[in-house]
């Protein structure tokens, strides 16, 4: 088999304008366009679906309206009223990754959320921002999310450990869950769709099977999305209320 | 508080112009009282929901059991990696070095523990034990909410959704 099928060729990372910075890499690459065109893509989609502002949506509206109000709704449901200020910021969130992921699911394009670099960035960002806004809404204070309440004094120095690494384990495990899901299913879609033509005949049999995997990967492009989303809003809440 | 408010003011203009002077005022002036007196039952209905809302709560019903395997997994792994990688760390800096690896790899295992406990509990990743609190805290509340429906009373003790239903 040549190097062309190998089912990890859809992950390489191909320099198409490079640039660099002192001894800094910062090149356009296939990452960085297919980032645009989500970027570009959701703007659009927004954009001229609200354009209209109809008081009876259309199709196209009522398809951003219904992005708005799913990521609202996830808000209003774990973070409560006081979630609404940060709602900018996990829509974005939402609709980045989301497109990301559906981006990806179209042939011949570049899943940018199947590497670890930018899902593990924009963990940090949230793992950054949700710790400063901690301690901002509650100064010092927020020190106690690590003591649990109701424990006795003498098990905090085994507890507080494990607390303060439960805590930092989350960018790791946020970045690590959405990257791992879209490189394990796209593999796995390339793996099986390359027995299709290995077969010959029987290849109908992986064909069938790489069609309903397509469809499970879809709904796994969404759900990573909203997973992403739902534990940011749950960071989120446990900044704004200590325990 | 606008809402009271905005219907003291309606209440107002209804009573300085109690004889409409013909049939076209009249209809001008329901139309408006009959959009805003929707305004207010939908702003009601809204307040009440907000009150009632099962607060981070994460509805682990909506996703396969997949998902919920992988989620573990990564939970797991990602505090014993972040553990091993501290001791690591701190063993080079201090050098010492089996021993503190030894005991964060320990530590770190614990908080994958709990992690999964926490996740599988279907709670939010609250440190501490408030997963439990969380729960029975909700839970009363659910239940002081139903009761509240049908007594028609607002014992809600919630610091945000405070819904006066005065009218």
């Amino acid at each position: 088999m040549s190097e062309k099928h190998s089912p990890l060729a859809q992950f390489e990372i191909k320099t198409l304008l490079p640039i660099e910075i002192g001894d800094a890499d910062i090149s356009f690459t296939n990452s960085s366009l297919f980032m645009v065109i989500a970027l570009v893509g959701v703007s659009l989609f927004l954009i001229m679906g609200m354009r209209k502002h109809a008081l009876v949506p259309g199709r196209w509206q009522s398809m951003a309206e219904l992005c708005y109000e799913f990521v609202a709704g996830v808000i209003r449901d774990t973070v409560g009223n006081e979630g609404r200020r940060y709602f900018p910021f996990v829509f974005t969130l939402f609709m980045f990754v989301l497109f990301g992921n559906m981006l990806g699911m179209v042939p011949y394009s570049f899943t940018f959320t199947s590497h670890i670099a930018v899902t593990f960035a924009m963990a940090m960002a949230v793992f950054v921002g949700v710790t400063v806004l901690g301690f901002v809404k509650h100064g010092v204070r927020f020190f106690t999310i690590f003591a649990p309440p109701g424990v006795p004094v003498a098990m905090w120095p085994l507890l507080i450990p494990i607390e303060i690494i439960s805590y930092l384990s989350r960018p790791i495990s946020l970045s690590v869950r959405l990257f791992a899901n879209m490189l394990a299913g796209h593999t796995l879609l390339k793996v099986f769709a390359g027995f299709v033509p290995a077969l010959g005949a029987i290849g109908v049999l992986p064909l069938a099977f790489v069609a309903a995997l397509s469809g499970l990967e879809m709904v796994i492009a969404f759900l990573q999305a909203y997973v992403f989303t739902i534990l940011t809003c749950l960071y989120i809440n446990d900044a704004l209320h200590l325990h | 508080m606008v809402r009271p408010l905005h219907g003291m003011v309606v209440a107002m203009l209804w009573g300085v112009e109690a004889f409409p002077a013909d049939d076209q005022s009249m209809i001008e002036r329901n139309k408006p009282d009959s959009l805003s007196d929707l305004d207010d039952r939908l702003r009601r209905l809204r307040e009440q929901e907000e009150g009632n809302r099962p607060a981070a709560k994460w509805d682990d019903n909506t996703r396969g059991a997949l998902g919920m395997a992988m989620r573990i997994g990564v939970e797991l792994v990602a505090a014993i990696g972040v553990g091993a990688g501290i001791g690591f760390l701190l063993d080079r800096w201090l050098d010492t070095t089996p021993w503190l690896l030894v005991v964060f790899f320990l530590l770190g295992s614990a908080a994958g523990m709990m992690n999964v406990y926490r996740t599988m509990l279907g709670m939010s990743q609250a440190v501490g034990y408030s997963a439990e609190r969380k729960l029975t805290e909700n839970e009363a509340k659910e239940q002081k909410g139903s009761a509240d429906n049908t007594s028609g009373g607002d014992v809600d003790d919630d610091n945000d959704g405070d819904a006066p239903r005065k009218t």
